[in-house]
């Protein structure tokens, strides 16, 4: 499947999903991961982890 | 010294009504909060204030002009300083609102990154 596909399917622009890709996001709608993991068959936790040194002061 | 006090008032007004044409055309075309229009409210309201500042030093050296030439008249000038106040909160207002502006395009930035 290429990026296009994916993101047609998902429902979010190439541009959104390459943000996403590129770790520029900076939240992701549940609809979004829901079609992320419906579309790649896979969870949640397969696409994020949680990394303490990329944490914000305070978080 | 009256045609240097006119054409900066001119000066003025003519930037003053460029970037508020800018402003508008970025709102026309659907970036309300760009940084851009964040930057020139901003410059928009101390263009006013400057304006203000302005009108009352011409005021001022008006007045000190007249009674000079009026010095051996029974006639006196009134002084002092007088401020056109609608000049000055309309600058502070849109000093507000460029800040209000600067907020929302940061806003908005982050919410682009929303996916």
């Amino acid at each position: 499947m290429t990026l296009t596909e994916l993101s047609e399917r998902i429902g979010i622009t190439l541009a959104n999903l390459s943000v996403l890709k590129t770790n520029k996001a900076r939240a992701i709608r549940f609809s979004t991961l829901e079609a992320l993991c419906r579309e790649l068959g896979c969870q949640p936790g397969d696409l994020l982890a949680y990394d303490a040194s990329d944490s914000a002061p305070g978080c | 010294m009256v045609w240097a006090y006119l054409a900066l008032t001119f000066a003025l007004m003519v930037l003053f009504l460029h970037h508020l044409r800018a402003v508008l055309r970025r709102t026309r075309d659907g970036a309300p909060f760009h940084p851009d229009n964040a930057g020139r409210l901003r410059l928009l309201g101390l263009l006013l204030l400057a304006l203000a500042a302005l009108q009352t030093v011409g005021a001022v050296l008006t007045s000190l002009a007249l009674q000079n030439g009026l010095r051996d008249s029974r006639f006196r000038v009134p002084t002092g300083i007088q401020v056109d106040e609608t000049l000055v909160v309309f600058g502070l207002v849109l000093l507000t609102l460029a800040e209000i502006f600067r907020r929302g395009a940061e806003l908005e930035q982050e919410q682009s990154l929303v996916v």
